[in-house]
């Protein structure tokens, strides 16, 4: 098949793009462990409250400033609410839902997930900033969506 | 149809086929141009929203 050098070149600089974006999103997942939130850990949305961790709900110390939040999200609220962690702190949320779909988002941060009944959603993100942050649910969830929000308190 | 009217035939074919002139290449310059900008946009904006990403990490 005979090619024109330009398309020749165009078609060398599109497959070398994406092979670029490929390399980088695949370092950033590999070995920087920047994956989108887990949604691969399940449960049965109707024993949330029997069920490890989410029987307990709260913060937990894991190591040097870093944390595991674990949070449930059920209509129209967060459990536990206005968690404070120090500045600096890495913290892990681990979240499900008791009902229906909610969202966990903190805006300006990538935490951004979704909370389906039924798995469990994972985020991590490290605090450098001291702040009131908000968390708040971005999926139309029932009537009293609007007030479904709790708050990080970055001391 | 025998063999010397089939060629008598292809022969009649190849007299009414246009002439064509070998060699000649379209003009690809504005095309080319195009393509490149198109390509600079893409990968501004695929960076710019994996900047956003990593600053907000």
């Amino acid at each position: 098949m005979h090619l024109h050098r330009y398309e020749k070149i165009w078609l060398m600089l599109g497959t070398g793009a994406l092979a670029l974006f490929i390399v980088i999103l695949s370092v950033n997942a590999f070995a920087m462990g920047m994956t989108p939130p887990s949604h691969m850990e399940m449960i049965d949305p109707k024993k949330v409250d029997q069920t490890a961790p989410f029987d307990k709900p709260g913060l937990k110390k894991i190591g040097p400033n870093e944390y595991e939040l674990v949070m449930v999200s059920f209509a129209f609220g967060y459990q536990p609410g206005n968690v404070e962690v120090p500045k600096g702190a890495k913290v892990t949320f681990i979240t499900t839902s008791k009902d229906v779909v909610h969202g966990f988002q903190i805006p300006g941060t990538n935490v951004n997930t979704m909370v389906l009944p039924g798995h469990v959603s994972k985020i991590t993100h490290t605090f450098d900033e001291p702040g009131k942050f908000l968390i708040l649910c971005n999926e139309y969830c029932g009537a009293g969506h609007q007030i479904m929000a709790t708050h990080v308190i970055v001391k | 149809m025998n063999l010397q009217s089939q060629h008598q035939t292809q022969q009649k074919v190849k007299k009414t086929q246009p002439k064509t002139q070998p060699n000649q290449e379209p003009s690809l310059k504005g095309t080319f141009i195009s393509v490149l900008l198109l390509g600079a946009f893409i990968v501004a904006t695929w960076f710019g929203v994996f900047n956003l990403f990593i600053n907000r990490g």
